[in-house]
């Protein structure tokens, strides 16, 4: 039997719709499927991208006028001589190194606990997740509720045990309010980082550590000679997570500190914030994203060859 | 004689850190939870002096009479519910050819949809606000569920394709081979089959627009504001408000979020592995 049997001679319009969308083939049918998402996706992030990129090589100054005016690439060779840029990239990476410092380490020490047998451990698991299921802003509330200098949970515990006379004023010291943003951030990151951590270590053979027990090794043995090798593409990949996610912190910064004190904590990103919406300075504003945006791209293009790499091993 | 002292301290090392990660992870959570529910003045003691007696919800009553911030709950609570649906319907829509069809240039758009994760909101956020102005969409719920769903999609299309890919071929064989359409095989079998995988997308998609700040603080004013900007506001005049009452918004901020790591927790620990896997 023919298939044009199967066609009515005088197909209604709709029919002849369903027959065709029925026998599309797979490609068509495919990219169907994607154009949604295919055309919200460039309406809403291509189209920006684009626009935010012609705008950064504009003079857009919304206090003086609400005319562009083309200038080239000077809002980027502008940003080598502004005193507030230079000082935020100090800040930055200050804030970068610690928060992935003590998140990548307290992962690591949390993975290896819940990757042990104990009473409880479920129930641990589920807990130490909570954190990341905070909302920035809200754990720039806590912290900064933990560290205050009039009702801080910090100083409260310090002048218990007797340790301090007066409380202390943390905030007031630019490098030790940064080092609070990074614990922060850090704190809302290490549940996310445990959680792969854990994933990764499950996956290494039991038969490796029983050879190596039966070699005689002992606990930091085999940490050092089994675990730790066999962690190391994941522990690159989290580094340079950390180190994006550490480039863009900004909710967090904005009930923590608001940048304060003076502007001690105002790290690229808060300051991208503020020459855009306080000083309307979009054009600069835009080359600041835009630079961080192209860093962060080639940090992740290199994780990324990280992981195809991990992959392609397995 | 060695072997014997090691054997009890193991266990007793492993508690000990045991318990210093959970006071690392839940002291900041709980202590906003005792400022809630007691008055200011017996935390700005010092020492702090906590009283049981004084434990009061008046705090949550209060907030929760203020029309504005009852706005504000319910309008974080329409947006993310809504985000979560357009992110399941469009993300499972887009997953299913990535892991299921034979297309050209497929891995082309799975790359471009990873890299389309790491473009900073900062960069989007200016162009957004002038073209949501443009639209007059500025302070409407649609602005918001719209750039979120943008922002929320290429995790959400990388989760579920990793669920697609666990589920046999052969199913969706047996379904065509019963006379099920293309589009049915999805939503009616597909879909129910990888269950866990589409509750753990959910929470994420969810839990990612409830929490989000930067484009709420910009593209809402007033009749869209979302939760996360309201307490950014009232931080930033606690200076002259009761701390309890920032602390009780706080609470309520993060209540949501945190009955659903409770409550689903299996599904999104499955889920974050997931989404992670290249």
């Amino acid at each position: 039997m023919g298939t044009e049997t199967l066609v009515p001679p005088k197909a209604s319009r709709q029919a002849i719709f369903w027959q065709r969308f029925h026998r599309m083939d797979e490609a068509k049918f495919g990219v169907l499927l994607l154009s949604p998402t295919i055309l919200i996706l460039v309406i809403f992030l291509v189209i920006p991208i684009l626009y935010a990129i012609a705008m950064s090589t504009q003079q857009v100054e919304l206090t003086i006028s609400p005319d562009w005016k083309f200038i080239g690439l000077a809002n980027y060779t502008g940003l080598l001589s502004d005193n507030r840029v230079l000082d935020s990239i100090p800040r930055t990476l200050y804030f970068a190194f610690f928060t992935i410092l003590v998140s990548t380490t307290l992962a690591l020490v949390l993975a290896l606990i819940l990757n042990e047998p104990f009473r409880g451990r479920q129930i641990v698991r589920v807990l130490v997740l909570l954190p990341w299921a905070v909302a920035p802003v809200v754990s720039g509330v806590m912290w900064r509720y933990i560290f205050h200098p009039r009702y801080g949970l910090m100083d409260a515990i310090l002048y218990s045990l007797g340790f301090i006379k007066q409380y202390i004023v943390w905030f007031d010291d630019p490098t030790v309010s940064l080092s609070i943003a990074s614990l922060a951030t850090a704190w809302k990151g290490v549940p996310f980082l445990t959680l792969i951590m854990l994933a990764a270590m499950q996956s290494i053979p039991e038969s490796l550590f029983r050879a190596a027990k039966m070699d005689g090794a002992n606990v930091l043995q085999r940490f050092r000679y089994v675990t730790l090798p066999h962690l190391r593409s994941i522990l690159i990949f989290i580094i340079v997570l950390q180190t994006i996610v550490s480039l863009q912190v900004f909710d967090l910064i904005y009930t923590l500190t608001r940048g304060g004190p003076g502007e001690g904590t105002v790290v690229l990103n808060f300051l991208t914030y503020l020459n855009a919406f306080e000083r309307l300075s979009l054009g600069k504003a835009s080359a600041m994203a835009i630079l961080l945006a192209v860093f962060i791209i080639v940090l992740s293009g290199i994780s990324l060859s990280f992981t195809v790499q991990r992959r392609q091993k397995v | 004689m060695q072997m014997r002292s090691l054997r009890w301290a193991r266990p007793t090392l492993l508690y000990a850190l045991v318990a210093l990660f959970l006071l690392w992870t839940l002291a900041p959570v709980l202590w906003i939870f005792v400022m809630s529910v007691q008055p200011e003045i017996n935390y700005v003691a010092v020492p702090p002096q906590l009283n049981l007696q004084q434990v009061s919800l008046r705090w949550f009553w209060e907030m929760l009479s203020q029309q504005d911030i009852r706005d504000a709950l319910r309008n974080s609570l329409i947006i993310s519910f809504m985000t979560m649906v357009f992110c399941l319907f469009f993300g499972a829509l887009a997953a299913y050819p990535l892991s299921r069809l034979n297309m050209p240039r497929k891995n082309l758009f799975l790359t471009l949809s990873i890299m389309a994760r790491m473009i900073p909101s900062m960069v989007l956020i200016i162009p957004l606000f002038l073209l949501m102005r443009d639209l007059h969409l500025l302070d409407t719920y649609m602005a918001l569920i719209i750039t979120y769903s943008t922002f929320l999609l290429p995790y959400v299309i990388w989760m579920m394709k990793n669920f697609f890919d666990q589920i046999p071929y052969s199913l969706e064989a047996a379904a065509r081979m019963d006379g099920c359409s293309r589009l049915g095989a999805i939503f009616r079998i597909l879909l129910p089959s990888i269950a866990p995988g589409v509750v753990a997308t959910a929470i994420f998609a969810f839990i990612g627009a409830w929490n989000e700040f930067l484009f709420g603080l910009i593209l809402s004013t007033r009749n869209s504001m979302p939760i996360m900007v309201k307490i950014s506001a009232l931080v930033s005049a606690s200076f002259h408000t009761d701390n309890s009452l920032v602390a009780a918004t706080g609470v309520l901020a993060i209540l949501p979020v945190v009955v659903l790591v409770f409550v689903l927790n299996r599904y999104i620990v499955r889920g974050l592995v997931e989404g992670v896997k290249f």
